[in-house]
């Protein structure tokens, strides 16, 4: 399936058909809980990108290197999820070390990340997908550009949603859903794209 | 006294603190599980099942693990939960198992669990940490299976091997498709609002 | 006092982990043999439904095609079974396309598919996949695009209707054309 097609390919179909936010439905607490500012929500797309990149290749290296030849696919769960948080627990020490400016925009968004359901749906559907190393990759930054794509533009929304005029038991959390419907409605349209 | 503490630990999560209406946690699988009635009954059991088991355990270990490496700790204990329910799904309930898909790992970063243990079973005893294990289970359930019922009921005319309108309904079909999923949920929040307001007033 | 808890909290979760290392080691050996069986399980009762008087299916190594050649109890050959991978609209088709001996489709399944649910997703039922038996190569169109064609789309998923047509079509196709020797003889055994 995903594994036949060519980089260009599955790099669409995440980044836009199979969208993360709006059509899979993962990763929505950050989605709903910080779409409230634009520039929260620039920050952790950022944040997203950078971390699901890093993770999702450690977490296939683990897999496969590791678990696999072990016999311990059972332990995947686990192992992923304990690999992602040393992992970003790690990079906040690199960037705070390297790149303080860095660290400023990003910082505080890190250690929210790990339980960011999105960085261990890419890590396990890459392996569910059987996709190769550079694959992974790629697949990576498609769904973590997706991310970044769906919250930047349902912040900019919402700023706007906030200005209007909204019945008193709408108002909120429950417009902030009927914007998210029509935005997945529009992403819906993708969907024909392109011919596997 | 005690009878009303557990009696509130229990209902909390049904109405007051619902982790869905009230919290707005745990929208991943409610909004992904819920275009079939079967896979949103089977989503809440598991859910419940890895809440109650992970609340028990994180209850009794409570005094025997230290402060900086609680989180750690309850996370493996959440992912051995999540993975047990994993795999006794596929070998009993395997087509259960293949449409919740992600959903099921994916219980095991699911902020009401880490919540829940973090918030109230680190802190109570294990009766207490059971109900409320068992209130917010139920409480996603009650939830995941309403919004299953209006998405399902109309977006297919059916619930689970019922057929509800019968032969010449022409199905709602944007309710089973992701937009109706933000849909009913907006509407139901919107349903609590107000149900909430009439009522301090 | 600050190392020693440092120590203990080290101490604390390196026993749990293990601890949960072993009882999902445990889970794991016990539900393993279940999983296995039902998967295999689940592909033969496919395989049966569209072969009811089949006892032996052969799964047959080939480069380009899953084939599955069908024999009873006496070893007679009765048809074959191949999987075909085609594109609908909402992405990968898995097909199961049962061929008779003399080269007319049998029974069409639905492997796997990701069509639009209520319109697309119909290709999957039984209203559809009907209409593909006892048909050969020069009926497998739809109706609407090729005169010998024997197909009705299902209205508003011309493009899943058409794929799975196309894809059972491909799958006849390959079929007859590497397995000259389908009904051939020394096969049978």
């Amino acid at each position: 399936m995903l594994n036949q097609l060519n980089l260009g390919l599955i790099f669409l179909s995440a980044f836009l058909v199979n969208n993360i936010l709006l059509i899979k439905f993962i990763a929505l607490c950050s989605f709903f809980g910080l779409s409230n500012s634009l520039t929260a929500s620039l920050g952790m797309g950022l944040a997203v990108v950078f971390v699901m990149v890093m993770s999702s290749s450690v977490s296939w290296a683990v897999y496969h290197y590791l678990l696999i030849p072990l016999h311990l696919e059972y332990l995947r769960t686990a192992t992923f999820i304990l690999t992602i948080a040393s992992l970003v627990q790690f990079e906040e020490i690199i960037i705070r070390k390297k790149s303080p400016a860095l660290y400023r925009a990003l910082g505080i968004y890190l250690p929210l990340i790990t339980t960011n359901c999105a960085i261990l749906a890419a890590a396990f559907l890459g392996i569910d997908y059987q996709l190769n190393f550079v694959q992974n990759v790629v697949y990576a930054l498609g769904v973590s550009g997706g991310y970044c794509l769906a919250i930047l533009l349902f912040a900019g929304l919402r700023e706007r949603v906030n200005s209007a005029p909204v019945a008193k038991s709408f108002q909120g959390v429950p417009i902030a859903f009927i914007t998210a419907s029509l935005m997945s409605l529009a992403f819906l349209g993708f969907k024909g794209l392109f011919k596997l | 006294m005690k009878k009303l503490i557990q009696w509130q630990s229990f209902s909390n999560g049904l109405w007051k603190e619902n982790p869905v209406l009230a919290l707005m946690l745990g929208l991943c699988p409610l909004l992904a599980i819920s275009s079939s009635v079967t896979d949103s009954l089977g989503m809440g059991a598991a859910f419940t099942f890895v809440l109650l088991g992970s609340n028990l355990m994180i209850s009794c270990l409570r005094r025997l693990v230290p402060n900086q490496v609680r989180i750690p700790v309850f996370i493996v204990i959440i992912a051995t939960f999540g993975t047990i329910t994993d795999y006794t799904l596929a070998a009993y309930l395997p087509e259960l198992k293949r449409n919740l898909g992600v959903f099921l790992p994916l219980i095991v970063v699911n902020c009401i669990v880490l919540g829940r243990a973090e918030a109230f079973a680190s802190r109570n005893n294990v009766l207490n940490s059971l109900l409320d294990g068992l209130g917010m289970g139920l409480g996603f359930t009650l939830i995941i299976v309403l919004m299953a019922v209006i998405r399902e009921g109309l977006g297919n005319g059916t619930l689970g091997p019922l057929k509800l309108f019968g032969q010449n309904y022409q199905p709602f079909l944007i309710m089973i498709l992701p937009p109706g999923a933000f849909l009913v949920l907006g509407f139901l929040i919107a349903l609590k609002n107000s149900l909430d307001r009439r009522k301090k007033c | 006092m600050k190392k020693s808890e440092l120590v203990q909290g080290v101490v604390v979760l390196l026993v749990i982990t293990i601890a949960a290392g072993l009882l999902l080691a445990q889970v794991y050996a016990i539900t393993l043999p279940r999983i296995e069986e039902q998967k295999r399980k689940e592909t033969e009762n496919l395989f049966r439904e569209m072969f009811p008087e089949g006892v032996r299916f052969e799964k047959e190594p080939r480069a380009q095609l899953s084939v599955t050649r069908v024999y009873d109890g006496q070893g007679n050959h009765l048809g074959s079974i191949v999987e075909q991978r085609a594109t609908g609209y909402g992405g990968l088709l898995v097909i199961l396309v049962g061929v008779e001996k003399d080269g007319a489709v049998r029974k069409v399944k639905i492997l796997q598919h990701n069509e639009t649910p209520g319109l697309g997703a119909k290709v999957a039922q039984e209203n559809f996949l009907k209409q593909f038996e006892r048909l050969g190569l020069e009926n497998l169109y739809l109706k609407s695009e090729q005169s010998g064609g024997r197909i009705d789309a299902i209205s508003g998923a011309t493009i899943s209707s058409r794929a799975v047509t196309e894809g059972v079509r491909k799958a006849l196709q390959s079929l007859l054309s590497s397995g000259a020797k389908e009904t051939s003889p020394e096969k049978m055994q």
